[in-house]
């Protein structure tokens, strides 16, 4: 039977079509993609390279270490949540108090691999993603949120665009976060944007965690420094 | 095997073919990104050392998985997830910008199997044989669906009001 795609085009649809191919040729040479998102594609590619030239133990070590630490992680929040019993702040609270101004001096650098700052909650210690990102601790502010300690640190890039990172301590927060869910390195990260603002929430060691910025910073960047957490 | 050194000379493109599909910019970064965290994640074995082809099928994988996952979620009710981020290869030449953005919006609104013929090849730059072979069809149904898709093209950009997502911006 004859697909009713297969009927001959009249000459107008025929010079229809050589319009739209025009279009879209148009369109298509006028777009490439952002800098950003060649560079994180090309440390990827790197890291893959290297991954590759490894050994099989060096390969699998981290899968074997996030393994044992998720499941210690687990452990944890389940006798955690069985002898606790206090309220939990809402995410709409967290990323208010993310969008206020720092209180405090930026946290010092404290070395290491990858580079640390001199700020921790629990056993998450905040990143110094100044050399390998271009995002430099700028300023620190502690929050409260229903009892709950709400550490956050904010960094800012050479455009001048800021970010908050913020850990709330304590168990993970039972809210479901909103936004779209993407996967980077195995892990779940919900990437929503609010008012102007993009905001990237997910697990770390047993913490929620919080990434905010303004637009105008791509998605992917900050996806990309909240998976730069899971090495 | 599929060479990463390479995999760097189809960024472009692939962007290209991501914004089409899915007809967002910043959905297309993202389904780059996932592309190559999924094709970089082990040693891949490729036909005819035929990369972009195989590029192309783990994004077309990728895209319609991540609309099945987006069919099964429930939509955030206060959140606005529709803000766009400033194309900077195009932010000195806003016309173009906005043109750009025009058409591959009406290209994700084709019916699956046009946008599809059309991203493969007037997009990604496939010969109609490469792009019978991603789609699984004869090289005369990819000219049929091409030559369609692309009227439907010319007819949307027609009846698209000018300035379409104007809404689209950033705060600093």
């Amino acid at each position: 039977m004859a697909d009713r795609n297969d009927i001959p085009m009249t000459d107008e649809e025929l010079a229809r079509a050589r319009e739209g191919q025009a279009l879209v040729a148009a369109a298509v040479a006028d777009v490439q993609a952002p800098p950003s998102l060649r560079e994180s594609i090309e440390r990827n590619r790197e890291r893959a390279a290297a991954r590759a030239r490894a050994p099989f133990w060096r390969r699998h070590r981290l899968d074997l270490a996030a393994a044992s630490a998720a499941a210690v992680a687990l452990v944890v929040v389940a006798v955690a949540r069985q002898t606790e019993g206090n309220p939990e702040p809402s995410l709409t609270k967290v990323y208010s108090a993310v969008r206020l101004n720092p209180t405090k001096s930026a946290p010092r650098p404290a070395g290491g691999t990858p580079p640390q700052l001199a700020a921790r909650v629990g056993n998450l210690v905040f990143p110094d993603w100044e050399a390998s990102f271009g995002w430099k601790a700028v300023g620190r502010r502690d929050d409260t949120l229903s009892g709950r300690p709400v550490t956050t640190v904010y960094y800012r890039n050479r455009e001048g665009a800021r970010l908050g990172y913020a850990v709330v301590s304590g168990d993970t927060l039972d809210a479901a976060p909103p936004g779209r869910l993407v996967t980077r390195k195995g892990k779940s990260y919900h990437v929503a944007s609010v008012r102007g603002r993009t905001i990237v929430t997910w697990k770390q060691q047993g913490h929620t965690c919080v990434i905010q910025a303004p637009s105008r910073v791509p998605r992917a960047r900050l996806v990309e420094l909240a998976a730069s957490r899971n090495v | 095997m599929l060479d990463p050194s390479t995999l760097g000379d189809h960024i472009d493109r692939l962007f290209r073919a991501a914004w089409a599909l899915s007809g967002s910019r910043a959905e297309a970064e993202d389904l780059v990104q996932e592309t190559f965290a999924r094709v970089l994640a082990k040693p891949r074995r490729v036909r005819n050392a035929d990369d972009l082809g195989y590029l192309l099928q783990a994004l077309r994988n990728t895209f319609i998985s991540s609309r099945r996952a987006a069919a099964r979620r429930p939509a955030p009710g206060t959140l606005d997830d529709r803000i766009e981020p400033v194309d900077r290869s195009t932010a000195t030449r806003p016309e173009q910008a906005v043109e750009a953005r025009e058409v591959f919006a009406v290209i994700a609104a084709l019916p699956d199997s046009f946008r599809d013929a059309l991203v493969a090849v007037d997009v990604a730059g496939l010969s109609y044989g490469e792009a019978a072979e991603l789609l699984g069809t004869k090289e005369a149904t990819i000219t049929s669906r091409l030559f369609r898709a692309r009227a439907q093209v010319a007819r949307g950009m027609e009846s698209t009001p000018p300035g379409v997502d104007s809404t689209r911006g950033d705060d600093g």
